[in-house]
């Protein structure tokens, strides 16, 4: 299952599934959010895989 | 997806440049688009003392790093608000910067300064955390700049922030505010020249730089900063630049060259600014300046009150 931390939530998903897939279904837009993979920048149209764990950090957008 | 510049591995998408492209050549692009803001804005030169404010985010933290790279002289300045632990946390991650760029760092403690910190100097105003936040610093920033003689101070003030300021003096049509609007705000009598080199810099470029440079910055947001109207703002202007790519820097490009209309406004302003304050002599309109209202404020209710000459 993929770790997804979104700021304080953590989110578990069991599909693999693209990045801005992934953030249009947690209302984000790529325009606000830098996501992190074992610390390297992960692109959009990255796939989310079941054992990756990654950090999604917001700006102007932490109130969600 | 293939970088456009090197034809590696592209994971950075630039949509407001039309632009895909590899960590290591966003580096190169990033600092070489501060280089050219510094240089088309005619901001500052190599030969100026500079004194950059550090708040120890991956703004302030990322441009200190680029400006040393790019050989400016520049020192950081760190205000100590009185946050207990997130301040202590702050101020040892700008230590260890400063310690790699091998700069000057000067440490200011608001409570030892004023004798209070932000919070109970708060008590004695009605103004919003950030509105006396940005005073306390502004003051502080330009006395330091002054006596210390720095040409300059910079602050690492990013598109995001500048166009939902703008958009907010927009809204409420604060003509002087307007005018006052400027990356570069020449020096005047008691005040020391003011520049934002990130003014055309994207957020999420700023937050890019410091990751893929492993700048050592605090990812904590200020503990006020949650009540902050301009975020709302923020928000607004993601979803409009998700729909039309580039409209954020077309707003502040377009502002700056319009920017000339404002201008008188801000020049009225200028010369209702020709009072000295009674205690400290700060430009002010009035016959006390904001802040030292607000320490005599606290001296009425509060013997505990100090300020240094």
């Amino acid at each position: 299952m993929a770790k997804i931390k979104i700021n304080k939530r953590e989110i578990l998903i069991d599909k693999e599934k693209i990045l801005r897939d992934f953030l249009k279904e947690v209302n984000l837009i790529p325009e606000c959010v830098v996501a992190l993979r074992n610390e390297n920048i992960m692109g959009m149209d990255e796939k989310i895989k079941k054992e990756d764990e990654i950090e999604i950090l917001t700006f102007g957008w932490e109130n969600l | 997806m293939k970088c456009q510049i090197c034809g590696g591995k592209a994971t950075i998408d630039l949509n407001h440049h039309n632009l895909k492209i590899c960590e290591s050549c966003f580096l190169t692009f990033f600092k070489k688009k501060v280089e050219k803001t510094i240089k088309k804005l005619k901001l500052f030169e190599r030969n100026e003392k500079l004194l950059l404010a550090v708040s120890g985010g991956k703004d302030s933290m990322g441009l200190w790093q680029i400006l040393s790279c790019l050989n400016y002289n520049v020192d950081g300045i760190y205000i100590d608000l009185g946050f207990g632990d997130i301040s202590n946390k702050i101020k040892e991650k700008i230590e260890v910067l400063a310690k790699i760029l091998n700069k000057k760092l000067i440490v200011i403690d608001l409570k030892e300064r004023i004798g209070f910190d932000l919070k109970e100097l708060s008590k004695f105003t009605n103004r919003v955390a950030c509105s006396l936040c940005g005073l306390v610093k502004r003051y502080i920033m330009n006395e330091i700049a002054l006596k210390e003689n720095y040409s300059a101070i910079i602050t690492g003030h990013n598109l995001d922030d500048e166009t939902s300021i703008l958009l907010k003096n927009v809204l409420r049509w604060e003509f002087a505010y307007l005018g006052r609007q400027s990356p570069l705000l020449e020096s005047m009598d008691g005040f020391v020249k003011k520049v934002k080199p990130y003014i055309f810099c994207y957020e999420k470029e700023t937050l890019l730089y410091a990751i893929i440079s492993k700048i050592p910055y605090i990812k904590d947001t200020c503990p006020y900063s949650t009540k902050s109207k301009n975020k709302t703002l923020k928000m607004a202007f993601h979803i409009l630049e998700h729909s039309s790519p580039g409209i954020k820097l077309n707003f502040m490009k377009l502002f700056l060259k319009k920017r000339n209309f404002f201008i008188p406004f801000r020049e009225r302003e200028i010369k209702e600014l020709v009072k000295k304050c009674n205690y400290c002599g700060y430009p002010t309109d009035k016959e006390i300046c904001a802040l030292c209202t607000i320490l005599e404020r606290s001296k009425n209710e509060n013997s505990v009150g100090k300020r240094q000459p």
